[in-house]
């Protein structure tokens, strides 16, 4: 290839404003035009890496969230979801949770458009960009799952999440474990009766007796005021035959809003553990709920 | 201001550490890369004479607001071009309204450096290869133009070039390799005889 110190200028190809360096010059100093402080680029650049590192947090938390959703999946619980599942489309919705996965995948998006803006983000491809963005949310996201903080997030957001987009978008299996006539039972325990005889509210806000003899599982993890899973079969308009009780995962935070509130009017208190009394109507049964200490 | 004869030794980074100290010292960076820029802005685009000096003077504008933001681990001639380029795609639309034609300023060791560059040789009859050119450049997209404006016309290495297109160096290459394939295709076209 020929190098340049033998090119021949063309003239045509000159700037025809013979004065151009000067008017430029001039200008500039008319204008008053300055070079921005150094400052003002450092800031910049301190900017975008803070907000890459804080979307790429925000994407380990999404991780953990999925961590979360998936680890207390137990094998028998798939085929519970492969049999009552209306098709393919309910049951990968019920076995991956979809809406933290496209979290983190619209985090992580983030996290590459944001380091492609650094000095010399521009320089790497995509692909190894995101695949670090991508170990890096999960190296953070195990952390975080293990300190418990996936666990809090759900039940945050299980709490304060409108109910129906909580129940049918980010936890699918909160309406799939709530069909008692199906043989799922899950809801909060109001009170015990016996050892074997607990009420539960359900998320309809219908009351049901759980009987829990004779049947496997977690029991010791029925307690007032606790949410609770049970596979069995209804054996009557409000009472549940549990077969099996099962660890409560994701969804707590949605169960645990359930509890009324202390100070609602018309209710009295009864002795802790008890839960709250209130009255039955026209004189009728008593109801036990549980009482926030 | 510095005197003439030392500003001409010194490195572009020299310069401009200097005009940071004395505004008219800037003088001489615009006097080294006016005509490289113009000439670069004529090729990527296809505006009158008038309109290229008017984004020169924007692109030049914008090195002197920016002369603190030159990181000195770059190359000052990547860095500028970049700025130029920049420019020249924030005023495209402005630009295609009042294009006159593609003039791109070429002459004649140029364009054998481009043929050079794109292995053609012995594969097209070069004079009419030289004549028609510009003709094949603008058939090409923008993306493959660019690449092979700043790769065989403005001699830029690959590392230079992802510097002034922002993009990896692997993704130059690959560039590159379609943009010659994109030129064969466009030698065919316009019925440039390939010799077999």
């Amino acid at each position: 290839m020929l190098s340049l110190s033998r090119r021949t200028r063309n003239p045509e190809n000159m700037i025809e404003d013979k004065n151009f360096d000067e008017k430029l010059l001039n200008s500039i100093k008319e204008r008053k035009v300055a070079p921005k402080p150094r400052w003002h680029f450092i800031l910049k650049e301190y900017a975008i890496w803070i907000a890459g590192a804080a979307f790429l947090i925000v994407s380990a938390v999404s991780f953990s969230l999925i961590i979360h959703m998936v680890r207390l999946f137990r094998f028998r619980e798939f085929g519970f979801y492969q049999k009552a599942a209306h098709g393919p489309l309910e049951f990968l919705m019920l076995i991956i949770p979809v809406f933290w996965l496209i979290m983190l995948a619209v985090f992580v998006a983030i996290v590459y458009y944001d380091f492609k803006k650094t000095r010399k983000g521009y320089r790497y491809q995509p692909l190894a960009i995101i695949g670090a963005a991508l170990v890096a949310s999960a190296g953070l996201g195990i952390i975080f799952a293990g300190a418990g903080l996936g666990e809090r997030i759900d039940d945050a957001i299980g709490k304060s999440a409108p109910e129906a987009f909580y129940k049918h978008v980010i936890n699918p299996r909160i309406e799939f474990w709530s069909e008692p006539e199906n043989g799922r039972l899950m809801g909060l325990v109001i009170f015990k009766r016996s050892d074997d005889e607990f009420g539960v509210l359900d998320i309809r806000k219908k009351e049901w007796l759980l009987y829990t003899e004779g049947s496997i599982g977690d029991r010791e993890m029925i307690e007032v005021g606790r949410p609770v899973r049970a596979f069995g079969k209804a054996v009557s308009e409000n009472e549940f035959r549990a077969e099996e009780i099962l660890s409560f995962g994701p969804g707590r935070g949605f169960i645990m809003k359930m509890r009324p509130m202390p100070g609602t009017p018309d209710m009295m208190f009864g002795e802790p553990g008890q839960g709250m009394i209130i009255p039955g109507e026209e004189g009728g049964p008593k109801k036990f709920f549980y009482r926030a200490y | 201001m510095l005197p003439i004869d030392q500003a001409g030794k010194m490195s572009d980074e020299e310069l401009l550490v200097s005009s940071l100290e004395n505004q008219d010292n800037f003088l001489y960076l615009i006097q080294r890369y006016k005509q490289k820029l113009f000439n670069f802005i004529k090729r990527i685009t296809s505006v009158a004479d008038e309109d290229a000096e008017d984004i020169l003077q924007d692109v030049f504008l914008k090195v002197y607001l920016n002369l603190n933001d030159f990181n000195h681990g770059f190359k000052f001639s990547s860095w500028i071009y970049q700025i130029a380029r920049n420019q020249v795609i924030s005023n495209h639309r402005k630009l295609k309204a009042r294009a006159e034609g593609y003039k791109t300023p070429l002459d004649e060791e140029m364009v054998r450096s481009l043929i050079s560059g794109l292995d053609m040789e012995k594969l097209a009859d070069a004079e009419i290869l030289k004549l028609n050119i510009r003709k094949i450049l603008k058939g090409l997209s923008e993306k493959y133009r660019e690449v092979l404006i700043l790769k065989f016309l403005e001699e830029k290495s690959y590392a230079e070039i992802s510097d002034i297109i922002k993009k990896p160096i692997g993704t130059v290459g690959s560039l590159m390799n379609k943009a010659k394939s994109e030129f064969r295709k466009e030698l065919e076209k316009q019925n440039i005889k390939l010799i077999v």
